[in-house]
């Protein structure tokens, strides 16, 4: 889609992360690079292609929360 | 209108992602893009382009099969009214994303004390939902009026 939006790794098993996105988690394919839990990360296409930072990750989930809470659940 | 000034209406909830996450719009480009969107100013559209990239790789198919230019009301409001909400919904964003991000057409039900508006509209996940919207674009909406929304706008009267 348009955008590649981010989450948080809260799992990682293998290759296969378990990312957090705030209302629901996803997997994601771990291809190179270092990651741990507690990153987060951009995925494209289900592969993790690269890490964000706590700042930006923040700024997000303000943004998302402050447009979720105007619609019903 | 302008085919820049319409783009923007729509595409400027997403800048505000862009900007936030990865720092690919800037502040001052932020600031800009919400101007252009209010004001309708014509922002440039080289920068467009690059900035949503993956849109207009969609507008410009859809272009194609129009037999019309890119930079065209008409193609950019069939891929935002027409053609966006499959695609999106085909992607693996998590569901609560999809639903912000979908275009609805929805009606104006009242008007709240900071001078948003709440609209009503029937969502793809089943049923009428309602949801809090800016009027910036529009500030002369009234209940009854029907709008086309993406996030948390009022983007066009349907």
């Amino acid at each position: 889609m348009c955008l590649t939006i981010p989450g948080k790794i809260i799992k990682i098993e293998g290759d296969i992360a378990t990312l957090d996105y705030g209302s629901e988690t996803r997997e994601a394919k771990i291809v190179e690079g270092d990651y741990k839990v507690g990153d987060c990360v951009l995925v494209q296409a289900r592969i993790i292609v690269e890490k964000v930072d706590e700042k930006q990750m923040e700024g997000w989930l303000e943004v998302l929360k402050d447009v979720q809470d105007r619609g019903e659940a | 209108m302008e085919p820049e000034v319409y783009f923007i209406k729509y595409a400027y909830p997403c800048a505000h992602i862009l900007c936030t996450v990865r720092g690919d719009v800037s502040e001052e480009k932020f600031k800009e893009m919400e101007q252009a969107a209010i004001h309708n100013r014509v922002m440039d559209r080289a920068y467009l382009e690059k900035v949503f990239f993956r849109a207009f790789d969609r507008i410009s198919k859809i272009a194609e099969e129009m037999g019309k230019e890119m930079w065209d009301v008409d193609v950019i409001q069939e891929y935002f009214t027409v053609r966006h909400n499959p695609v999106l919904n085909g992607s693996d964003y998590p569901e609560s994303f999809k639903e912000m991000c979908r275009t609805y057409k929805a009606e104006v039900v009242s008007e709240e004390d900071d001078g948003e508006i709440i609209v009503k509209y029937l969502s793809e996940l089943g049923g009428e939902k309602k949801r809090k919207v800016k009027k910036d674009y529009m500030p002369e909406l009234k209940v009854g009026e029907r709008v086309w929304i993406h996030w948390q706008y009022a983007v066009e009267k349907v």
